[in-house]
Parts: structure tokens; sequence; C-alpha cells
């Protein structure tokens, strides 16, 4: 689930955190008004997920999700919805560039709260998009982009862009196709090391976002992970921007109040 | 699901843990194979200032003595990593590799072996699990055909040289066999049929009885030869036609009816072994009738061939058939009374055989397959498993609960080797919840919701395989894995009883499940196939006997010293503790159809000798020293023939092999001594024609 959420996340902070280098190249420019449209925090989801593993056996889940930057910290709190027995259980991610994550965990049945060091090691375990997660962590200026060529998707003429980190490690790498009349990205391909490619996430069901005149946000987001081979469907139900969240929102009830 | 254990003095250090780590990673990546489970994957849960440590156990590597003992500690700590990875005194660690049941054994196990040179240490690798073993038999079933064959074709060779001291006697017999072969495989062939365990006693069976007839064409045109004084080949072929025809198509006929006796075995190989080898001999007796006197009749007679101070052989035989025709003139009444308290004996036996299908007792411990599967054994709980299946509200702490008293009582069980079940993850999850001395820790939470939620906390950091292993995707159904450090069937049933028993109230209980119980199935099929083979064998044998010398009780006496041979047997497997299983399933229908051939061929020339006016005892004794010649290099070539399987790879065949020896070796003593006593005292009527003149 935090996989999907990731993605998702991914996905808006890779376009957005590029803004900035408007106008540098074809691919960059058509990346950054791609991104332009898109919100990535100080947001409210609900979110509901269907996950099919290897067997096609389907798992659902639904989630209540903040995301919040606060200087450089950003936030996510996830609260489980359903099923009805995880219903409260809460998970808080805590991100702050250059230092040790954390994740916070609560569990209401009984009461306790834990905490995780939320290492690259385990974050590489929650999903393989983080490879795009720390990418777009990092300065847009050491990001590369490049313009692979267009194709057609469903009858509209798409952009390919290919993006990946300037000291780029594990030279993993995603290719954006970006609808050339609107924008709006029609699906990210994640490639690993070896150029095999590890997942495709698919945006789709573009809605505007209230409050926000040139916003726009995919309702639906499927992800295909051939590694693990997992597909995920997340409908977006309901997004909301919250200018108004605070450090407060993103804490955990006391252990004592809880029974 | 395959082991792969490396075996040293002490495993725990630098070089043996990333030689571990090396091959857990290149492992999975693998194709076909679905997860590599390591103790790199075992996770150490814990609380620390508020922080659940959930940290691999083997997170990075150690170095130095002092780290080394401290990793001992912690490994005899954590349930999950002392259970299924390493043994008690570390000399051994395992991988778990979860295989995906679509793909080939021998693609897999070849590509696990290429990653194994690819990183080279000190430690003995081992490998285990039943896909292993499964290519084992596949392999070693391969190497059987190529050493076995050559093997059984120079023993038959050289039995045949010895016996007749002449090429042509080696000659013909030979070229039937071959050809039989040729036919039986081609028809294997064509039907699409596979070499199993069990058909790879095809060759050899052919080998060992199809040349049987072409032995007593051979014999009886060197007893012709020895009789003329000039001798034309032409009259001689002529007349051992004559002489044999019908004694070759009875005895043919009713080896085909005893082996013919396994297609009622349930086993598919058994019953497409016993079409193939009836096959095969129908062919070879047609050569032997047809084909064999014509190709004879080309050669010129080899006159005083056994006369030869060297041949010490035939000598040794006729010396012997001396020896039995003056016992059953002199003794008839001692050689029943003798062979009675045999059989009886025999019977008492019986009471001791044991049924066995686990097929990792098909390979000698010496072996590399019989040492991983020994260590297996005794040092990771054993690699069989029986599963009990929970449905319902899995995650219930009632359902959780009564797991964990199953656990409790079976881990008591002496042929239990370990009982995992999600209590063991659950436990050890509560310690990442719980402080030691705080209630919960180590313990099952009261609630579903609280086992729900440790549930999905762990899986959030990519851990669902380890959930997986006990309870499904969503958490509707659980198990209860219960490995077993004795596979034997009586072990296995006496489980299997007793988890029924124990969990018979159990209302989420679905069923008790496993490969074991389909052994065990298997197990019943033997036995039942074994009954249904010999009643069969035996009905063909009584009614052909009884049609051929119009009397019924020809039929009785023709049974006579199969029954003394079968009870001898079951009686040796009893008393020496060798299992019925599959390949020894076969052992009755082999031995009533070649067993039966020596009796037909004494009482048929026994008739002949009495029509010609000799009376019992000089008809037995003229039988003996004629026809019994045929008879005792008949039976010697079963007996070499099957005596190629003693050095099978597999532990089965080589008692296979060991038991037809024995078993041919009582019918042909059978023949040539009770066989003659009963009838020099009962005087049977059917034995009676009228006298030439």
């Amino acid at each position: 689930m935090r996989y999907s959420i990731n993605i998702y996340l991914s996905a808006v902070m890779l376009i957005l955190i590029s803004c900035t280098s408007y106008g540098q190249d074809d691919a960059r420019a058509i990346y950054i008004r791609a991104t332009d449209q898109l919100l990535s925090e100080n947001m409210e989801l609900l979110l509901e997920v269907d996950i099919t593993d290897k067997k096609g056996r389907v798992k659902g889940k639904s989630f209540e999700v903040l995301v919040a930057k606060f200087g450089d910290t950003e936030k996510t709190k996830m609260i489980w919805q359903k099923p009805e027995a995880a219903k409260g259980t809460t998970v808080i991610f805590t991100e702050i560039p250059g230092k040790t994550g954390l994740i916070e965990v609560f569990t209401p049945s009984n009461g306790k709260i834990r905490k995780l060091k939320a290492t690259q090691e385990n974050m590489n375990l929650v999903g393989s998009e983080a490879k795009i997660t720390s990418m777009t962590s990092r300065d847009p200026d050491e990001l590369i982009f490049k313009l692979l060529g267009e194709e057609v998707v469903g009858g509209i003429t798409c952009y390919n862009i290919e993006v990946k980190a300037r000291e780029n490690t594990d030279a993993s790498r995603g290719v954006l196709t970006v609808e050339s009349d609107t924008y709006r990205i029609v699906h990210i391909t994640v490639f690993d090391k070896s150029g095999e490619k590890t997942s495709i996430v698919e945006l789709s069901d573009y809605m505007p976002v209230d409050g926000y005149e040139h916003k726009f946000q995919p309702m639906r987001i499927q992800t295909e992970d051939f590694k693990n081979k997992k597909h995920t469907d997340m409908r977006v139900l309901k997004i909301a921007s919250r200018a108004d969240l605070r450090k407060e929102d993103f804490q955990l009830p006391d252990e004592e109040s809880v029974d | 699901m395959i082991l792969v254990m490396l075996q040293a003095k002490d495993v725990v250090n630098h070089s043996t843990l990333t030689r571990l780590k090396d091959l857990a990673q290149e492992f999975d990546n693998i194709d076909g194979i679905d997860r590599c489970i390591s103790p790199f994957d075992a996770q150490d849960i814990s609380v620390e200032d508020g922080f659940i440590l959930m940290e691999p156990l083997l997170d990075s590597i150690p170095q130095g003595v002092a780290a080394y003992k401290a990793l001992k500690s912690r490994i005899i700590d954590n349930s999950m990593a002392s259970r299924f990875f390493f043994v008690d005194d570390f000399t051994l660690v395992s991988l778990i590799l979860v295989k995906d049941s679509k793909y080939q054994d021998k693609l897999l196990i070849d590509e696990i072996n290429r990653t194994i040179k690819i990183h080279p240490g000190p430690e003995e690798v081992l490998m285990g699990g039943l896909p292993i073993v499964r290519y084992s038999i596949s392999e070693n079933i391969r190497t059987d055909m190529y050493i076995l064959l050559p093997i059984a074709l120079l023993l038959m060779v050289f039995m045949l040289y010895t016996s007749f001291k002449e090429w042509k006697g080696v000659f013909m017999p030979f070229i039937v066999v071959i050809m039989s072969m040729i036919i039986s495989f081609g028809i294997m062939a064509l039907l699409g049929w596979q070499i199993s365990l069990i058909t790879v006693l095809l060759p050899i069976m052919l080998i060992a009885i199809a040349n049987d007839y072409g032995i007593h064409m051979i014999a009886r045109y060197q007893e012709h030869v020895k009789r003329s004084p000039e001798p034309s080949m032409v009259q001689i072929c002529r007349q051992i036609y004559l002489d044999l025809k019908r004694p070759i198509i009875i005895t043919g006929l009713t080896t085909i009816g005893g082996i013919l006796g396994l297609l009622t075995h349930t086993m598919i190989p058994a019953a497409q072994l016993g079409l193939l080898a009836s096959i095969g001999i129908a062919f070879a007796i047609m050569l032997s009738i047809w084909f064999l006197p014509a190709m004879l009749s080309y050669f010129k007679p080899v006159i005083k061939v056994n006369t030869s101070r060297k041949n010490t052989n035939p000598a040794f035989a006729d010396r012997l058939l001396i020896h039995f025709s003056k016992l059953v003139t002199r003794r008839p009444r001692q050689v029943v009374l003798v062979s009675v308290l045999v059989a009886a004996i025999g019977a008492a036996g019986l009471f001791f055989v044991r049924v066995d299908t686990n097929i990792e007792g098909y390979f000698s411990g010496k072996s590399d397959i019989g040492r991983a599967i020994t260590q297996v054994n005794d040092k990771l709980g054993g690699s069989q498993f029986i599963s009990i299946l929970f449905t319902g509200d899995v995650l219930s702490p009632a359902v959780l609960n009564r797991m964990d008293d199953y656990e409790t009582e079976l881990l008591a069980d002496p042929s239990v080797g370990s009982v995992s079940s999600p209590v063991t993850l659950i436990k050890e999850l509560s310690k990442g919840f719980y402080h030691p001395d705080e209630k919960g820790y180590n313990q099952i939470p009261n609630t579903a919701n609280e086992v729900y939620q440790f549930i999905e906390i762990f899986t959030m950091g990519g851990n669902e395989d380890a959930v997986e292993q006990f309870i499904d995707y969503n958490y509707e159904n659980s198990r209860l894995l219960v490995s077993l450090t004795d596979g034997s069937n009586s072990e296995g049933k006496r489980l299997i009883n007793k988890m029924q028993e124990l969990t018979k109230e159990d209302p989420n209980v679905k069923f008790i499940a496993g490969s074991f119980i389909d052994r065990i199935e298997l197990a019943d099929m033997v036995v039942s196939g074994q009954i249904k083979s010999l009643v069969l064998a035996m009905c063909v044998v009584f009614v052909l006997l009884s049609l051929v010398f119009k009397s019924a009780r020809a039929g009785i006496l023709s049974v006579v010293p199969l029954s003394v041979a079968i009870l001898l047997l079951f009686g040796l497997m009893g008393f020496f503790g060798i299992a019925l299983d599959i390949a020894t399933a076969l052992l009755s229908s082999i031995m009533i159809g070649v067993g039966i051939d020596y009796t037909i061929h004494f009482l048929w020339r026994f008739r002949k000798e009495r029509s010609m006016g000799h009376d019992h005892k000089e008809a037995a004794y003229i039988t003996l020293t004629t026809t019994g010649r045929g008879i005792i290099f008949n039976a010697l070539s079963v007996i070499l023939g099957f005596l190629a399987l003693t050095i099978s790879n597999f532990t089965p065949l080589r008692f296979f092999g060991a038991l037809v020896v024995i078993s041919i070796s009582t019918c042909l003593v059978s023949a040539l001594i009770l066989i003659p006593s009963i009838v020099i005292i009962f005087k049977p009527k059917f034995l009676e024609k009228r006298i030439q003149k």
C-alpha cells in the first residue's frame, strides 16, 4: 500500500521539483509543464486500494492520507479505514533530506506507539519506486532529462521523456509518457540498472482540484510491479488541498489515552 | 522446496556467511525460484527506547570470535532462525528455495549447481528436498540404464558360453533378446511412455527372461548331438522344434500370464512394464520356436561339446542333478516335509512385512543425496511434511491458542522434527510491541485485531513472504506445518492418526494434507496391487496348467512350488526388514511368471518318460538328468540377468535384484526336488499317458 502512495507522491514530486528548470530544453520544458498541473503537498486524500498478488488474490484496503511539508521536513500520515480489523492503525512517515527518516506506528488494538528507523534499506523493501523518490529528493539540477521521441497512446500523441539522476549511482531510470496536447502524464515506466523494466505506473481519470484553477489530479493510479509480480489499483476517492495542516495534525494519540 | 545446505565444522564465520549471502542473492534471481528464504531474511524483533527494532538478524556479517559468539547467542534466541536455518551445533546452515511448481526440476537444479560452482568455498554443499530427490531419481535411472544394461548383457554372454561352450549357444539366444528389446522399446517410444524407476527394469527382465526359450532349444540340440552317432543338423532342428514347441508356448504363456498380472496394479508404470515385457517375451517365444531352429539348421553340429575336462560348469550341473535325482528317488517324503517346514517358517515372517513408499529410502546413505537426506532428517527436522489446514477466523486468539497446543503436543512426539505455525511468527512479532517483563511479550494477543495489526505493520516492511509461509494472502486460511524426522509409512500413518485424533473437535481444521498423505495412499496401492497381481498370476497359472494337462490337479501341483517360493520370499522380507515398495511389489508377478516354467518343463518331460514305460522313479531320474540341465541354465540366465540389479543406484532395485535371485532359486529347487518328490509319492494320473511302443 505504502508502495502505491509512494508511486503517487513520487510521480507528483518528480514533476514538481523540476519546475524551476522550465525552458532549459524540450524535454525539461515538457516535463515541467506536466508537473505544474499536479498537487503534491498540503493535501488530504482518501484512497481505496486493491492489491492483487501473483496468484491473482485481491486484498482491499482504504486509507485516509495527509501530506504536508514543514520546511525541509516532509510528513505523510496514513490512517487505515479498511479492513475493519486494522481500522485506526496509523503510520506517520517523516523524511528529512540527508537525515535518517522515521516511521511511527500506532496500533489501536493495544494502544501501543512504536517507532521504526526509516533506513534506505527498509524503504527499498517498501517498493521499487524508491529509486524515483531518491531522484526527486535531489536538487532538480541534478536530474538529467532526455526527449526519447513520440508515440501514440490511445490515439493521442505523447512525448517520452527519460529522467535520471545526474549522479546516478545505481543507474536506474524512469521514462515518462506525457500527452502532447494536455501535458498530462499517462504513464511512468521504471527500469533497473540492467535496463529491465521493473514497474509501470499508469495515471488516469484526471480531475480538477477544488480551489486551484490549473491543478488536475489523476484519480486512478495502477501499478504493475514486475519484480514482485503484484498489481496495485489505487483509486483516489477524495482529494483536497489542506493549506491549514499543522505539525499537530501529524501526532499520534497518547499511549495512555487508549484502552 | 529445495534445501541448499552448507556444512562445515562451524558455519558461523565470515567466509561461510559471505558465501551463504552471495548464494542467497544469486538464487533469488534464478528463474524458477519463487523466493529464497535465508537466515538473512530472519528478523530480530525487539523494543528499545520505544523503537521497534525490526532488524535483520544478519544485517552485516560479523568478524571476530567475540562477534561470532554474540551472533550464535542471537540465533539461539531467535526461534525462526534456530528452527529453520541453523542446526544446534552450528555445523550446518541452510537456504530454503521455494520452487515455481511449473518449472522443470532439471533446468532449475542445473542452474543452482552452476551458481554454487561460481561461489566456491571450503564448506560442503548438500542439497535436499523433494525436487532434488526427484531429479536424483531421474538422473540415476539414466546412469542405471547405461551401467546395468551392458553388465546384464555381459553376464548373459558369460553364462551362455560357460553353459554351452559353443558360440552358437551364445549368439542365438542373444539375438533373440536383442530383437525382443528392440520391439518392446519401440512400442514404448511409439506410445510415448517414459522410462521410470519401474520401467527401467524392462531391459533387465528381457535379458533375463527372453533367452530362456532359446536356452532350452540349445540344450536340447546339444542333447540330440550327444545321442546321435551321425547327427544331421536339419533333422535335429526339426526334432527340437517338435520336442519343445508346446512346452515353450506353454511356459511362455504362463510367463506372460504372470507378468500381465502387473496390469492390475494401480501404479501406471507397473502396468506399462507388464504390458511391454509381455510383448517382448511373446516376440522372443516366436523367435525361439521358428527363427532360432531355422538359423541353427545352417550351422554344423559341434560334437562332444560338453565332454571337455576343462568344462567344469556343465559337469557341476550334471553332478548336482544326479544328487537331486538320488535325493528325490530315495527320500521323497523327507523332501516334502522339509519344504512344508520352510514354507511354515516363511509364513511366520509374513507378519513382519512392512510397506514403505518413502522415496528418500531409494538412496544409500553414502551417496550425496543420501547424505543430504540424512542431514535434513537428523539436523533440520526432516524434509517431509504434513500440514494441518485451518480455515475461518484464523487470526482469532482461540484458533491460535489451539494451534499452540497442537504444536506443543506434536513436538513431544519423537518422530516430529519441527512444527511451524503462525503462532511462532505472531509470538515473535509481539516482542516488537511489548517489553520482556510486560504481559503480552512472546504471547498470542488477546484480540484478532491486534494480531491483524501486528501482521499489517510487519508486512509494511516487505515481509509478506514470511507471513505467507503460514497464512494465506487474505488471512482466511492458515497452516500448521509438521516436519518428520522418520519418513517411514508406519510412522507417518501413526502421526496422521494422532493429528486426526488431536484435531477432531476443532471446527477450524479443514483437512490434514501433504505429499506424505499421497505416499500413504501409494503404499495402499502397492499392497492392493501386490495382492491383485498375485491372485491373478496364480489364477492364470492354475487355469493354463489345468488346461494343458487336462486336470485341475496339475494346476494345484504347479502352484505348490510357487507358494513355497512366495512364502519364503515374503518371509525373508519380513525377517530381514526389507520393505514392500514400488519395486519389490512387482516381485510376485515376475516370480510366478518365470518360476512356473521350471515346473512345466519338468512335468512335460516326466510325462513323456512315463509314456515310454519308465516307472516314476526312473522317469524322475531321467527327467532331472536331461531336461534338468536346461532348467538349471534357464534359471541361471534369469538369476544372472537380475543379479545386475544388485549394483543399481536405487536401494529398492538392489533389494529387488537380490530377492529375484532368491525367489528364482527357490522355484528352481522346488521344481527339481519338491515337484519330483510329490509326483513320486502321489503318482498323479494326469502324468500317466498311454505307453508308447
